[in-house]
């Protein structure tokens, strides 16, 4: 039983991680908890059954609707946040105005699509696995696997490739990074596409995992992931990884030992334990705020 | 002929106007050497030249073209490097990982390489540490670093902001040698003292700058010479009776 629940966490652990490694760029970049990140995930699954209800075929809408969601983010950003950078606004202006896209997305998504729970169609044909005695369904281990390659990837694009460099660079100082020749709106956008899209594959694996969706499907998720990111080191892209397996493993023990009524509240109690004992996170840098 | 001309030059900073009309001229091939005070403008003469920072009023033209609003990022491309202030350099990323940045303009692989290589071959230190991270380097190795960086996108025209600043005399003196040397390979050279000494010997014109304004400019022999100028900027005490009894009151306190 509880290795059950270690593999079901461990599979809904990852989908946190690529939620949670939106949360750690874009802080990583503006020094920015973006709160809005939620409602982006929960825009991902959305726009997907919106293309499949066009007849786009299943793998085709998850693409578009996936891509759709990547330019959410950069929308976001563009509209609201970049004004503000601008004007040299206080950080806190730009976190309320998150929190603000974050119910002005979810309104839109209960005006276009109604606030009810609906299903969520099902991706595969889903099989049960045993695996000493645990069962593992398919959808556990597409949702794995897939996670796993994207997060792989994600950490190619940034420790390996120029873009990558000149995001690593636009964190560290986004003035010198300008001086170098970079273009730093350019990166900061990039930045949002990137967790635009993973926010929306993690929402089309969890979606598709528990086969429904709805408007606000993305509040505790989103929390949970942020928890996730604070409690790996934001900013740190594996800290970020970690975490999600961490609240999501801590998650599915509690379901079995309390209930799975209790299962929120034990991803914070651990959140908070970890954060007494190291303040920074697990892998987190201390004085990583800006001066 | 001119490759930088800065033209009756405003800008703020903040509520402040840091530079108040501010005249300057670059020949190519040359070193210029800025001086003056702390918070006399220089910094900000160099912010206005390279885009960080708004200007308000007047003209840059750099190898004939306008570029007082263009953006940072442009005006890397057209062949402006800025050495910065000291500990400019990133300094969670490796010597190797700075110096391809200070390439991102540039296209093409192979030549980039071969620029890393040359900047290795100029700066042995920094072959040495090519995978340390920068920000575990000496105040003089990230110094170096940053001039290495600038290098690297094949400037016409390198901007330097106190490249002696918190360095050892000896340190000092290898930086401005390289300095000549860069010179020598025909990039053109602007260049931010607090060392005026240093900085005038090393440039062919300089200009000192007061409360925002060019106060005095010419050829750095002459200003050298100038009454001024030595009081001012080269700690030079004029009154003979003064220095002596500074001399005289050190002696007595047995230091």
């Amino acid at each position: 039983m509880i290795l059950q629940q270690i593999f079901n966490g461990l599979s809904l652990g990852m989908a946190y991680a690529l939620i949670a490694v939106g949360y750690s760029l874009v802080f990583g970049i503006l020094r920015l908890v973006n709160f809005s990140h939620g409602a982006v995930y929960a825009f991902g699954a959305h726009a997907v059954i919106f293309f499949i209800g066009y007849h786009f075929g299943l793998i085709p809408a998850i693409l578009l609707g996936v891509l759709l969601t990547g330019a959410l983010g950069v929308l976001i950003d563009r509209v609201a946040l970049y004004p503000l950078r601008k004007k040299k606004s206080p950080g806190i202006s730009s976190l309320i105005t998150t929190i603000g896209i974050s119910y002005i997305i979810q309104n839109l998504l209960m005006m276009g699509f109604g606030s009810e729970k609906k299903p969520f169609p099902k991706l595969f044909d889903n099989r049960i696995v045993h695996i000493l005695g645990a069962r593992i369904s398919t959808m556990q281990i597409i949702m794995f696997v897939t996670s796993v390659i994207l997060l792989a990837i994600l950490t190619f694009l940034i420790k390996g490739t120029k873009i990558g460099l000149a995001m690593r660079a636009v964190e560290q100082n986004e003035k010198n990074a300008g001086l170098m020749g970079i273009n730093t709106n350019f990166i900061i956008a990039f930045t949002f596409f990137l967790g635009g899209i993973s926010a929306a594959i993690a929402s089309v694996l969890i979606s598709g995992y528990y086969e429904i969706l709805y408007p606000t499907m993305g509040f505790m998720v989103g929390l949970k992931a942020f928890a996730a990111a604070v409690l790996g080191g934001i900013g740190v892209l594996h800290g970020a990884i970690v975490g999600g397996l961490v609240i999501g493993v801590s998650e599915g023990l509690a379901a079995t030992w309390f209930g799975s009524q209790y299962r929120d509240s034990v991803a914070f109690i651990i959140l908070i334990i970890v954060l007494i004992v190291r303040p920074a996170g697990l892998f987190g840098r201390k004085g990583i705020e800006k001066v | 002929m001119s490759l930088l001309k800065v033209e009756n030059l405003y800008t703020n900073y903040g509520r402040i106007t840091a530079l108040k009309g501010i005249n300057l001229e670059l020949q190519e091939g040359e070193i210029i050497s800025l001086i003056g005070a702390n918070g006399a403008g220089k910094s900000t003469l160099l912010a206005s030249i390279t885009g960080t920072v708004p200007v308000a009023k007047g003209k840059i033209i750099f190898d004939k073209k306008d570029i007082t609003h263009h953006r940072p990022n442009d005006i890397v491309k057209l062949g402006i490097s800025l050495s910065m202030e000291g500990r400019g350099v990133f300094p969670r990323l490796t010597v190797e990982e700075n110096l391809l940045l200070g390439a991102y303009t540039r296209k093409n692989k192979s030549e980039i390489t071969t620029t890393i290589s040359e900047m290795y071959e100029m700066f042995p230190r920094l072959a040495q540490r090519r995978k340390q991270l920068a920000g575990t380097m000496s105040g003089g190795e990230q110094q170096m670093l940053a001039i290495a960086r600038a290098l690297m996108s094949k400037p016409r025209l390198l901007l330097l902001d106190e490249p002696s600043l918190g360095l050892a005399p000896n340190l000092v003196k290898i930086i401005f040698d390289m300095i000549k040397d860069i010179n020598r390979k025909g990039i053109s050279i602007l260049l931010i003292e607090q060392n005026a000494n240093m900085a005038m010997r090393i440039s062919n014109r300089s200009y000192v700058l007061e409360n925002g304004q060019v106060k005095l400019h010419g050829h750095s022999k002459e200003l050298m010479n100038n009454k001024e100028v030595r009081k001012a900027y080269l700690g030079e005490i004029i009154d003979p009776a003064v220095s002596k009894k500074v001399i005289q009151s050190l002696a007595s306190s047995n230091l």
